[in-house]
């Protein structure tokens, strides 16, 4: 019976957080307010996992499909979709909020409400742009996710927040900018080969852009996702944003919102211009280098906690990028090896990024410091704490048993087999991770108890155990079991590494009744509409 | 074009009749004025009311005068919006604190008068009844900017308003002048039908120089830079529900007048006004984004950010003005024009509400923790100023979607460009006031606190802020087809 809702599946976990979010805004009791968002955020979660019980593995198409006139006169139409490269996000994201909610249940402020509201409308904007294919709704999303995270970084950010919150937004919104005139090219484009007018991403992958326009289409879609990762050079707000956001806006920051940046790679720019990102793959891959490198030293000598998390991100970011540039030269094949590993990367990066970001909040909420100087031998006073922290920390520097070695061992063998110089390059990103990761630990976690306060530190509490523990066991489970996750994206990404150069997305039925139908075009070209004759 | 003899009929009085029942509205409110018994504001404002709902239901269509008057979808549509949104800002007035000072006769007289005159505006297609549309109306905005509510600052306004604004109208008058001297007649549509016979002729300098002046004239009134600088003291100055109107009005009618003009002129020598009305977009997108930045009176900075999107306008006309076959760029302008009006009307009520407490010109310190302190005007203040930066989920967004997919259809890149690059930086602005409001504690020596605010005012602007969001997620299809009968008339020159 539960196949009944898969025509509407998707629909629902996109808007779920948004009609829990509005319905926050009204609800002054604190504690009435976040049981009415972890209910929402369950629903939506619960949604997540009926797609995923019932994604098909075997099929590389889209899956859950569903397709309504929007704007006809313009072609524009609400698709959303669902595949094996957007699946994993889409239950990591689901996942991550319900964590992020038991992470805040403690918190009685009187405008908690409207963080909890933010948050939910946050979810619908990710769950959206991993979901929508239509180039006009995946950009609402895309653009409307950065409210709320403008107003969590704003409000409820430390000391400079404001300048944070505005650079993040403001470079962001710059960078989408360009992709918003490109897509409109891309849109015109499709008219004038094909007679009518289609924003439909399906539609968009059938378009031929002679390859000297392509790098100019692709480097504004380039722009708008590499400082979304972000990319060295444009990786300049994210420091600033992560520090000054509360704990929880890091958690989502780094989680999900950096993998829209590469995710939206994969979606978009390199599909829809194979010729112009084969062209630019070397340029791509010294700047994932220079990224893995300069996020590796930097985050070394910072003396601030959650700083150095943050540019690990840059330096983890940086083999996620590697491993969606990794063509065979001439080939017209990607490695399917270094772009599996991507794909799981990203989401292994959100589970253990995401439990460091909490564990830093957790010592900042105890001590209200995150200078590293300020800790040591934490691991007698808080042993649990030790436990969580090492297996998040062992999980990003990529150790065998964990979800981390999976990817990047994935990454680093499909790159050696394409140009084994970037692979050589990028281990030594691997080896430096464990030198600041594992020397924060230490700093932190070893040695001797050196301020008095410190020696009173409560462990780890039960709500802490129950956000925490889900993430550290799911390092194991992604690094002993990958086939569970791999299993379900693998035909996706195999497709989509062979067949990049016409890419062509198919569209599954939907169990019940053909979605195609839907699909077709209605016939309302311009002259049609406009003109009336 | 085929055009009626001059009759005067009954078709006429009733294709007119918009303006004849405000003028008669004017008329009475003048009377009622002197009266002791009727100059109640609540008596002003029935027949405000009455005159504006009658002329805003009744619609017939026709050409008159010999086409000096014509009435079709595009006047429609002008009449629709603008009186329409005259309705809306008239009830804010009557609940604010302006109330007896808007509500006496001349002054509703006054208001009555610059509104027909922009009725006869966007139904005139005769220099004739253009002059006098627009004198009719700038003549009463001079007086009401200085006179409602008489300060140094509005007075200063007003009075650079009106200098301005006559050398401007002495311009405007010149430029018809030399049109009708180079054509001989007055016709919008004979003038500019005639252009590709003028064009390189021994009258083509005359013409030209005519067309600039009178070109002037027109974007003086719409404050495209260069002749914007009468705007934000202007703005600034006059009372906040003034404000509004001018800056959605004033804006709505001399676009549609322009629409008249190009739609009048032979599709081939169309893009004889392109290079005009790109090198204003440009010029107005860069100075009203970029002096908007240094501003700290709130109603200065969003007299900066209407001359910025009079430039974004400006690249709508410039699509429009091109001889491939669409309506779109039409379209595109009227969706902006109605989404620009309900974003304006939206913020200057709030501001309408706050200024209950915290008197007149609010600049940016006073509105530190509005968010705290009333959560409700901070948050409509923040949609609008998303909106008109252009994020998404807001008709912003959508209104400047459809405008640079009509500036790129018609090859307009380094216009879409410019406009870009002026997005961006506006954001800066629109954001610190939304910075102020949410994440700054209060600091302000005013009083901005709820309570004085009637609750109309409120429930009016939530309307409007709820419309804002829907128009830009589920309804933008619906207004946008709707858009295409009203640029019907558009298209008699482009088949």
């Amino acid at each position: 019976m539960f196949s009944m809702l898969n025509d509407l599946i998707l629909s629902l976990m996109i808007f779920t957080p948004l009609v829990f979010g509005v319905g926050l805004l009204g609800i002054k009791n604190v504690k009435i307010a976040r049981t009415v968002a972890m209910f929402g955020a369950f629903l939506t979660f619960l949604w997540s996992l009926h797609v995923w019980f019932y994604f098909d593995g075997s099929q590389s198409g889209l899956q859950f499909v569903e397709a309504y006139e929007w704007l006809p006169a313009l072609g524009i139409k609400y698709i959303v979709g669902i595949d094996g490269l957007s699946l994993l996000l889409v239950m990591l994201t689901t996942f991550l909020t319900i964590l992020i909610l038991i992470s805040q249940w403690h918190v009685v402020e009187s405008r908690q409400r409207y963080f909890l509201s933010l948050f939910m409308f946050l979810e619908t904007g990710m769950l959206g742009a991993l979901l929508a294919f239509d180039m006009v709704f995946f950009y609402l999303f895309w653009e409307a996710m950065l409210i709320p995270m403008y107003f969590i970084i704003g409000i409820w950010g430390s000391k400079e927040r404001i300048y944070a919150a505005n650079k993040f937004f403001i470079y962001t919104v710059v960078g989408s900018l360009f992709l918003l005139v490109a897509a409109i090219l891309m849109y015109i484009e499709y008219h004038s080969q094909f007679g009518v007018y289609s924003t439909s991403l399906i539609d968009l992958y059938k378009v031929k852009i002679p390859y000297p326009q392509q790098i100019w289409y692709f480097l504004a879609f380039a722009v708008a996702f590499a400082i979304k990762v972000p990319m060295w050079p444009f990786h300049t707000w994210l420091p600033d944003a992560h520090v000054q956001a509360p704990t929880a806006g890091s958690v989502v920051l780094a989680g999900i919102l950096l993998k829209l940046g590469t995710y939206g790679f994969l979606r978009f720019a390199l599909p829809l211009f194979p010729e112009a990102t084969e062209a630019l793959a070397p340029a791509i891959m010294l700047l994932g280098i220079i990224g893995i490198l300069y996020g590796a030293f930097t985050a070394w000598v910072q003396e601030d906690a959650k700083k150095l998390v943050a540019y690990s991100s840059v330096s983890h970011l940086g083999f996620v990028v590697l491993g969606c540039v990794g063509f065979y030269a001439g080939a017209g094949e990607m490695s399917v090896e270094a772009l599996t590993g991507s794909v799981y990367q990203m989401i292994n990066h959100g589970i253990s990024t995401g439990a460091l970001f909490f564990l830093v909040g957790m010592i900042y909420e105890r001590c209200h410091t995150r200078d590293l100087k300020e800790f040591g031998g934490l691991a007698k006073v808080m042993p649990w704490y030790a436990v969580m922290l090492i297996i998040a920390t062992l999980s990003s520097v990529g150790l065998p048993g964990t979800g981390g070695f999976v990817g990047e061992f994935l990454i680093l063998l499909g790159m050696f087999q394409v140009y084994p110089i970037v692979s050589f390059a990028a281990s030594l990103g691997v080896l430096f991770g464990a030198v600041y990761m594992l020397s924060m630990v230490k700093r932190i976690l070893f040695g001797n108890v050196t301020k008095a306060d410190n020696e009173k530190l409560a462990d780890l509490n039960g709500r802490e155990f129950l956000y925490i523990t889900p993430l550290a066991v799911l390092i194991f489970v992604m690094g002993i079991f990958p086939n569970i996750f791999l299993d379900k994206v693998k035909v996706s990404v195999e497709y989509f590494a062979k067949n990049y150069r016409q890419y062509e997305v198919s569209v599954v039925e939907n169990h019940l009744d053909s979605p195609d139908s839907k699909l077709q075009n209605t016939g309302w070209s311009e002259s049609a509409k406009f003109h009336g004759e | 074009m085929n055009i009626p003899l001059p009759t005067i009929g009954s078709e006429f009085y009733s294709a007119v009749f918009p303006i004849l029942v405000l003028c008669l509205a004017s008329i009475i409110s003048l009377l009622q004025g002197v009266s002791k018994g009727f100059r109640s504001p609540a008596a002003l404002l029935f027949t405000l009311l009455v005159g504006l709902i009658a002329a805003l239901v009744y619609q017939t269509g026709g050409y008159f005068l010999g086409g000096a008057y014509i009435s079709d979808m595009l006047s429609i549509y002008g009449k629709s919006l603008m009186i329409s949104a005259s309705i809306v800002l008239v009830l804010f007035v009557y609940f604010s604190t302006l109330r007896e000072k808007f509500f006496r006769g001349e002054v509703v007289t006054l208001f009555l008068m610059v509104l027909s005159g922009f009725l006869m505006l966007i139904s005139s297609t005769d220099l004739i009844s253009v002059f006098v549309g627009l004198e009719l109306s700038s003549i009463g905005l001079y007086s009401l900017v200085g006179y409602i509510n008489p300060n140094q600052r509005s007075q200063e306004g007003a009075l650079k308003y009106f200098i301005l604004g006559s050398i401007s109208a002495a311009f405007l008058l010149y430029g018809m002048g030399l049109l009708y001297f180079t054509t001989g007649t007055l016709g919008i549509d004979q003038i500019f039908g005639q252009i590709s016979q003028i064009y390189n002729g021994p009258n083509w300098l005359y013409f030209l120089s005519g067309l600039i002046m009178f070109g002037i004239g027109l974007t003086f009134k719409m404050a495209l830079a260069p002749f914007h600088m009468w705007t934000p003291d202007a703005y600034e100055g006059a009372p906040t529900a003034l404000t509004a109107f001018m800056a959605t009005a004033a804006k709505t009618a001399i676009i549609l007048l322009i629409f008249r003009v190009i739609s009048f002129t032979p599709a081939l020598t169309l893009e004889t006004w392109q290079p005009f009305f790109s090198v204003l977009a440009i010029a107005t997108i860069v100075i009203g984004n970029i002096f908007a930045l240094v501003q700290t009176s709130i109603k200065r900075i969003l007299a900066y950010s209407s001359i910025a999107h009079s430039g974004y306008l400006a690249i709508g006309l410039a699509a429009a003005a091109t001889t491939s076959n669409t309506a779109f760029p039409y379209d595109a302008i009227l969706f902006y024009l109605i989404a620009y009006t309900i974003m304006s009307i939206a913020v200057f009520g709030v501001l309408i509400w706050l200024e209950e407490d915290a008197g007149i010109n609010l600049n940016l310190m006073d509105i530190h923790g509005l968010a705290k302190k009333h959560p409700f005007a901070a948050l409509s203040i923040a949609v609008c100023m998303l909106s008109f930066a252009g994020i998404p989920p807001t008709v912003g967004f959508m209104s400047k979607f459809f405008l640079f997919k009509a500036a790129l259809d018609a090859h307009l890149y380094s216009l879409v460009i410019v406009g870009i690059l002026g997005s961006a930086v506006s954001l800066y602005y629109y954001l610190r006031i939304v910075v102020n409001m949410y994440m700054r504690d209060p600091t302000g020596q005013r009083e901005t606190s709820p309570g004085g605010g009637s609750k109309i005012t409120a429930f009016v602007v939530g309307i409007l802020v709820v419309l804002i969001i829907a128009l830009g997620t589920v309804l933008p299809g619906p207004l946008l087809n709707k858009m295409a009968d009203y640029s019907k008339p558009l298209m008699i020159n482009k088949g």
